[in-house]
Parts: C-alpha cells; structure tokens; sequence
C-alpha cells in the first residue's frame, strides 16, 4: 500500500485527483504553447488570405484514393482517441490482456499518422515548397499558379511569393511541433505498453493510464484544428 | 508541541537541514524547503551577475561621452542586465525560494504534490540559467532583453539562438513550479484550511502560478519562432519576406506584460504577511485583498500592447490597452489601502522585515503611479524609451520587489536556518538601501521627462547632473546589498539560535521547529483563522 | 471529496461518439468544396469545435469530472481567446492613411 500511494499524500485519491489535476493544468500550457502559433497564424490569413488560400489548396491536394492525407490522418487520429478511451475503460475494468492490445493499437495508429506526415513532407520538399532558405523553390505548376493568382488578386508576385512562403512556413512549423508531441505520445505509449505486459496496471492502479491518456487525446485535439486551418483555407 | 526525534550522534532534533549531509543529498533531495535553499543559492548568483552589468553601465554613464566601454559592449552590457535580473532573478525569486519553503509549512502538508518535478524545475533553471549565461558572456548579446525583431532575427550578429535556448529551457522550470503550486494549493490543505483562511503569501503564490502556467508558453512559442528565423532564413518577422515585427512584439508581451506580475504579486504576498506581522493586528480587508489579488492576475493579461502604444498598432487598439491599463492598477491601488488599513491603530514596531515592508508600499505606490502615466497615450509618445520608463519599472522591481524579497528572507531567516540575523545591522541595511535606491533612480524620472533615451551609452551634456547622482545613489544601493549578504552568511555561523516563533507571528510555518523537520510536521495541524492577532498574547514582549 | 472518477461509460457510448467524430470529419470535407465566401472558415471552425467537444467531453471525461476540472479547461481555451481577440483588435482596426495626406506621403516616401 505503501508503494501505491507516495508519503506527500493522505491516500489513494488524493494522490489520483492530484495526478489528474496536474496534467490537466498541463494540457493548459500546451494550449497556450500552440495558441502563440494560432495566433501568428491568424494574423498572417487575415492579411494574406489569397496567398495562403492558394498555398492551402497544394497541401489539401496530396490524396490518396482520392482523399487528402489531411483526412486520412484525422481519421487515423481520432480511431486513436477511440482505442485509448477503450483502453481507459479496460484498466479500470482490470482487463488487462485487452488493455493491451488497445495499447498497441493506438501505438500502430500514432505511427501511422507519423508515416502520413513523413510522405506528405516527402511529397512537400519535391515540390520546392519547404521553406528554408536554398530549398525553397516552388516547381514549374505551382510558380504558374502563383503567377495567374497575382494577376487575379492584383498582387505583386514577388510580395505573393513572400506571403506564399509564410503559409509554408507556419505548415511546417505547427504540424512539426505537433509530430514532435505525437512522438512522445508514442514513447509514453510504448512504456505503457511495457508496464501493461508486466501487470502493474489495475482498477486500484490506473491512473496513469488515464492521465497519459488525456495526453494523447489533447494531441488529438490540436490536429482537430491544424487540420482545416491548414489543409482548409477557402 | 508534539515530542522531537532527537538524534544521539548529532545530539540536537533533526531538522531538514541536519537529516542527511552528502553531496547527493541535496542535489537529488525532493525535500521542498532544501530545493528552496538550492534556488536562494542559485538565484543570489545570478543577481550578483546582473548586478555587476548595471555597476559597468552606471560607470559608463558618469560622463557624457565615457570611453570605459564601447557602443557594441554597452549594449551587450545591457541585454545582459535585462535577461539576467528578468527571467534569471525576478522571475524566479520570490515563488522558488520563499514560496517553495513557505507554501507546504502554511497550508500544514508535508511538501508539494509533485516532488520529483520541483527537483526537475531546479534543474531546468540551472540548465538554462548556465546556457543563457554563457551566450552573454561569450561573445555576447546585444539585441536588449525584449528580442525585437527584426534586429533579433536577421540582423544582430550575435548569439541569440544559445541565448533563447536557455530562457525556453527555464521557461519550463517555471512552467512546472507554478503547475506543481497550483495542484498542491487545490489538494492539500490541512483539515480546515479553507480558501478564506489561507495566508495572503499563499493567495499571490497561487496567482503567479495561474500566471506561470498560462503566459510562460506563449514566450517559449515566440522565442522558438525568433530562433527558427535565424536558424532556417525565412521570414515570421521580417518585413523584407512578408513578416510582421509587430506580430512579435504582441506575443513578446502576451507574456512579458503578465511576467511583471509574477514579479510583483509574491512580493505583495510577503507584504501582506509582514504589515500584520509587525502591526500585531490582522489584514485589513482580508478577502478584498484576495480578490484583488486574483484581479490583478487576471486583468494583467489583457494590458500587455501598452508597451507598443508607439510601435504601430492601429490608435484604435490602443486605446482599448490604455483604457485596460487603467483598469489593472484599482485593484493594486485596493491593496494599498488595505496596507495601510492595517497599519492604522496597530502595534507598530519597527524590525527590519517592517522597514523593507513599509520601504515597499511607498516605492511601489510610486512606480504603480508612474505606470499610470505611462498608460496615457499622450504621456507615452514623449516618454516612451526614455529613462522614465526605467524609473518605472525600477521602483517597482527594485523599491517593489526586490525590497518584499529582503524583508521575506529577513522575516524567514529565522525559520529557514534556525538562526537570527542581527537586528541592528538588518536595520541599518535597509535604511541604506531605501536611500542608495531612491538617488539611483529618482533622477531617472527626472532624466527621461527631460528627454534622455535609454539603452544609449552616451547622452548630452546637459543631463550629466543627474547621471552622476544615479551613479552614486548606485554605489549606496550596492553596500545595502553588500551589508545582508554578510550578515546573513555570519549569522549561520555565529547567530543566535532562534525559537519556534521569534517574531511572535500568526501562521502555520511559526507552529513547528525552527528549523523544521523534513516532513514539516510531527502531527498534521488543523487550520484556524489567520493573522489572529487580537487573540494572541503579547505581554511579555 | 466527492468521488467523481467511478463512472465507466460503456462500450456502445464510445462507438457512438466515435460515428459521430467520423461524420463529422466527412461533413467537414465535404464543406470545404463548397464556396460559401467567408461562411467556409465559419463551418470549418465550428465542426472543428463540435469535434473537440466530443473528444473533450466523452474521451477526456469530462463529464464526470469535478467543477475544477471543467474550470481548468475552459480557462485554457478562454485565455487562448483573450491572446487571438485581443490581438485582432489591433489588425482588423488597421486602417491606411487618406490618399493624399501628408501620413500618406510619408509613408510613400518611406517604402521608397
């Protein structure tokens, strides 16, 4: 029992609601960490709609069967959400043997979603719009678009091109630091996975898995709006 | 008072401070109150860094055109200063050292809720603190402490991105201290500690952590963005690639303007302790003060383009920052008056955590004033970048809060070491300090109406009269600071043992040993009211 | 304390919720290939957030959360709010300076 509870606690619950509270208060930094990125990004659509409305298209265009990766990776992501509330309700159950596989479902589907991400900045960085300086070189169709946009938008085109740049800037960056969050989801996971194969989890021991999963969940909510702020912008 | 352990080797009680005495037990402790002292350490350190920039810098500003150092180094000298004593003393002081000792011991539990991650946060801080250090030293930085861009982000040829590193990583540190606060105010008070019968420190300590956790990220998120644009050439902030430098300054100060309030509230919450302390009577208005401690918090994040009135934003938002600025100094004007409230018809005596207090409300009453004027628009297009604005924000940071902090570590001394500081030199200290500050930055307000723009290293001469007093009132401030770093350290070794409760104070922290066991409490105690003065017994004083 | 982590929502809940989630990502692409002018973001954003409320509520448990918990999360949001809408009341009050006047010369003159 000694074990179960640490000695700056009173008891089980205390230390649970604790746990609880903590990561929520965690999930607020989080919001407000991508909320500077919202922010910028809301400034630069407001000022640079048609650019960014063109760039937006590119990324939306990336299909496979006919649906845009952006789509598959929301649908990959919120399955996910599915497995770990499934897993949540399984611990507290004390299923363990099912606990587990729910574990390695969400592993495979995290993944998955990492895979997607990697051949869309695969697909991204041959069509010369990885915004880096040296790398940032827009190929022959999509230099043609810009060109009849800033016809269209009575736009400079090196002043589109900039504001074009921008879009792909922030692309990279917001659902970069999201894959990053993914990643550590997955290693969480993966040492979930682990303790769960050992047996340490059960009805009196689940929080962590509960709170671990309010982690993935939050990571699933960010790309529930990354997802039309980027891939959307009509 | 319940039975203490007595130890025969040691041969006195054991304390936190006495329990274990290898290397690795104060660097891997998750002991709260031996954390805090890790940070005292750390954080005087740093002051004595930053302190040492401002001592080059007032030298330079002796004469006109002092040739002590050059253009490039005066600015690297005040990046310095400002990143130092920000984000590497202020920021940290007060919640880290006073707050991580004090806040279990006043709510009667026996350490915070996450100890391990306190630990962590000393750490981060270190890790940061040292990498920072190092890209300021080195070489330098000479882009001032608020990294506008896009001087910051394409064209200073110095190490900004090292230096970010090391503030995202402390960023974190203060991330998870007012996390770890927070859970720990909500699920561990003692049996009837309920939220009204808090002590005020621990109101302020849990607005700054509502602060830490909500404004910290916005910082990191832009500072990465600042560095991102070096590292990789493109364009967030720049205007030649389509970027916006006012973007910057928004976020910048999303934070930087709440950050003024981590730096101020604990240092009210020492105030509040200390004026009915030494007043023998209880807090006047004790929930008034508590809202408007909340207040502050919250109304502090809707002021922060009241620092850009002249960068560029449309006239429109700024008026509607000057009209929320306004609207964020009544309740700090409520907690002055509540001060003195309490005061009035008190049993004033005037022991030194007494002067710092009282040095406090006249300062900050000063600088919160001067703030107002800055709020005005009209005001603010000729002061702006000006010493008016360091007038400023000096009595407040340096007459607010560096004063709440002396007169804590003063009040606390006692708790903390189990030792008493020499009440006659602790006086004479703050005398000295309230004087070397006021010569240093009065003259300040009168420079920057006069028109003097700051982080110059060179002005006209029509000003020097008044540089030259700063200058000295600088050198008086530097022995009050001297004098406590002396006496303090001898009173460890020389200082009379002090009791449980040698200031007679009201409080859970004054209930146990001094100093206190590691677990804090022999028995969990149960709360009563605070500051119950009126009921305490004061005849053999 | 009141015991508030006991609920265990069944099986056909979340299946449910899960739908749900699902329609709505579909009516969410289905409504991008739409031109509706500025009523796109609009529908975006708000499927966006009915998603998020699903998550939040029925995934995160929020719902048999404590009133802590609830003030937590929607402080998060709310502050998010603050930083976006205040922001904005500085671009979207933007406004150039009158042709011909002298803020519009200078300003020329300043770019050239």
């Amino acid at each position: 029992m000694s074990e179960l509870v640490a000695e700056q606690f009173d008891d089980l619950e205390q230390q649970t609601e604790a746990g609880t509270l903590g990561m929520w208060t965690f999930l607020a930094t989080e919001v407000l960490f991508f909320g500077g990125m919202i922010c910028g990004y809301t400034v630069y659509r407001h000022l640079y709609f048609p650019a960014w409305h063109n760039a937006s298209l590119i990324v939306d265009n990336f299909r496979f069967l006919g649906v845009s990766s952006g789509a598959w990776n929301t649908a990959v992501l919120l399955t996910s959400s599915l497995t770990v509330a499934l897993g949540v309700r399984a611990v507290k159950l004390g299923q363990n043997r099912l606990l587990g596989r729910l574990l390695a479902a969400t592993l495979i589907l995290g993944i998955a979603f990492l895979l997607i991400k990697a051949a869309e900045y695969t697909h991204e960085y041959h069509e010369g719009v990885m915004p880096c300086y040296g790398v940032f070189h827009p190929d022959a169709e999509i230099s043609a678009n810009l060109h009849r946009a800033a016809i269209g938008s009575q736009i400079s085109e090196t002043k589109l091109l900039r504001q074009f740049q921008l879009f792909w800037v922030f692309y990279f960056f917001m659902t970069g630091v999201h894959a990053v969050h993914m990643l550590v989801g997955v290693g969480l996971f993966t040492f979930l996975l682990i303790e769960t194969r050992r047996g340490r989890y059960t009805p009196q021991k689940h929080a962590p898995v509960e709170i671990m999963g309010l982690y993935w969940h939050f990571v699933d909510l960010v790309w529930i709006f990354l997802f039309p702020l980027l891939y959307l912008v009509r | 008072m319940a039975s203490i352990p007595y130890i025969p080797e040691y041969g006195v009680r054991e304390t936190y401070l006495n329990a274990k005495h290898s290397i690795a037990s104060w660097l891997l402790t998750r002991d709260h109150k031996r954390i805090a002292v890790l940070y005292m350490i750390s954080i005087t350190l740093f002051f004595a860094v930053g302190g040492s920039a401002a001592v080059i810098m007032r030298l330079q500003l002796l004469t006109p055109h002092s040739t002590l150092v050059e253009a490039e180094t005066y600015n690297k000298l005040f990046t310095l200063h400002g990143i130092v004593m920000v984000f590497f003393f202020l920021v940290p002081s007060i919640p880290t050292t006073l707050g991580n000792f004090l806040l279990p011991l006043m709510i009667g539990a026996r350490d915070l809720a996450f100890p391990r991650l306190n630990l962590a946060s000393w750490y981060l801080f270190i890790f940061g603190g040292s990498l920072t250090l190092t890209a300021l030293i080195l070489g330098g930085v000479d882009t001032g402490w608020t990294f506008y861009t896009p001087y910051s982000s394409t064209f200073s040829n110095t190490n900004v991105v090292v230096a970010i590193c090391g503030i995202f990583i402390a960023g974190f540190s203060s991330i998870f201290t007012g996390l770890n606060f927070i859970v720990t105010v909500h699920k561990m008070r003692c049996p009837g500690m309920t939220w009204f019968r808090l002590p005020m420190f621990i109101w302020t300590i849990y607005a700054t952590s509502i602060i830490f956790v909500l404004a910290t990220p916005v910082l990191a998120i832009t500072l990465t963005l600042v560095a991102l644009e070096r590292i990789l050439g493109v364009g967030i902030f720049d205007p030649a690639l389509g970027g916006d430098p006012i973007l910057f300054q928004h976020l910048f100060w999303f934070y930087s303007h709440p950050a003024v309030y981590i730096m101020i509230l604990p240092g009210m919450g020492v105030v509040s302790e200390l004026v009915p302390a030494f007043s023998r009577k209880q807090l006047f208005g004790y929930s008034f003060v508590a809202m408007a401690t909340l207040a502050i918090a919250i109304l502090g994040f809707l002021v922060w383009a009241h620092h850009m009135f002249v960068a560029g934003i449309s006239i429109y938002g700024g008026m509607v920052f000057s009209a929320l600025s306004f609207l964020v100094a009544i309740p700090s004007g409520v907690k002055v008056f509540n001060w003195t409230a309490t005061l009035y018809k008190g049993s004033i005596s005037l022991e030194t955590p007494m002067l710092y207090a009282l040095g406090f409300i006249g300062l900050f009453t000063i600088g919160g004033l001067t703030g107002l004027f800055l709020a005005t628009l009209g005001i603010d297009m000729h002061v702006h970048d000006t010493y008016f604005v360091i007038a400023h924000f000096h009595y407040i940071m340096v007459g607010g809060a560096v004063m709440a902090y002396m007169g804590g570590l003063h009040f606390w001394w006692p708790k903390i070491t189990g030792k008493l500081y020499p009440e006659g030199w602790g006086r004479i200290a703050a005398v000295i300090l309230f004087v070397g500050f006021n010569l240093t930055f009065f003259p300040q307000f009168i420079l920057g109406y006069l028109g003097m723009p700051r982080r110059y290293y060179a002005y006209a001469p029509e000003f020097q009269v008044y540089n030259v007093m700063s200058t000295a009132g600088a050198t008086i401030l530097a022995v009050g600071y001297l004098l406590p770093m002396c006496y303090l350290i001898w009173s460890l070794f020389r200082g009379k043992d002090a009791g449980p409760n040698p200031f007679k104070a009201a409080g859970l922290e004054w209930q146990t040993t001094s100093p206190p066991p590691p677990h804090n409490f022999d028995k969990t105690p149960t709360a009563g009211e605070p500051y119950n003065y009126h009921e305490m017994d004061f005849s053999d004083v | 304390m009141p015991q508030t982590q006991h609920k265990i929502d069944g099986i056909p809940l979340y299946l449910l919720i899960y739908c749900l989630l699902m329609a709505l990502l579909v009516s969410t692409v289905i409504a991008a290939t739409f031109d509706m002018g500025r009523w796109n973001v609009v529908a975006a954003l708000t499927i966006a957030v009915l998603k998020a409320l699903l998550v939040i509520l029925f995934f995160m448990h929020i719902r048999h959360s404590s009133r802590l918990t609830w003030i937590f999360a929607a402080a998060a949001f709310l502050w998010l709010g603050l930083l976006l809408g205040l922001t904005m009341t500085d671009y979207t009050s933007r406004t150039s300076p009158a042709p011909n006047s002298n803020a519009q010369i200078s300003l020329t003159a300043a770019i050239r």
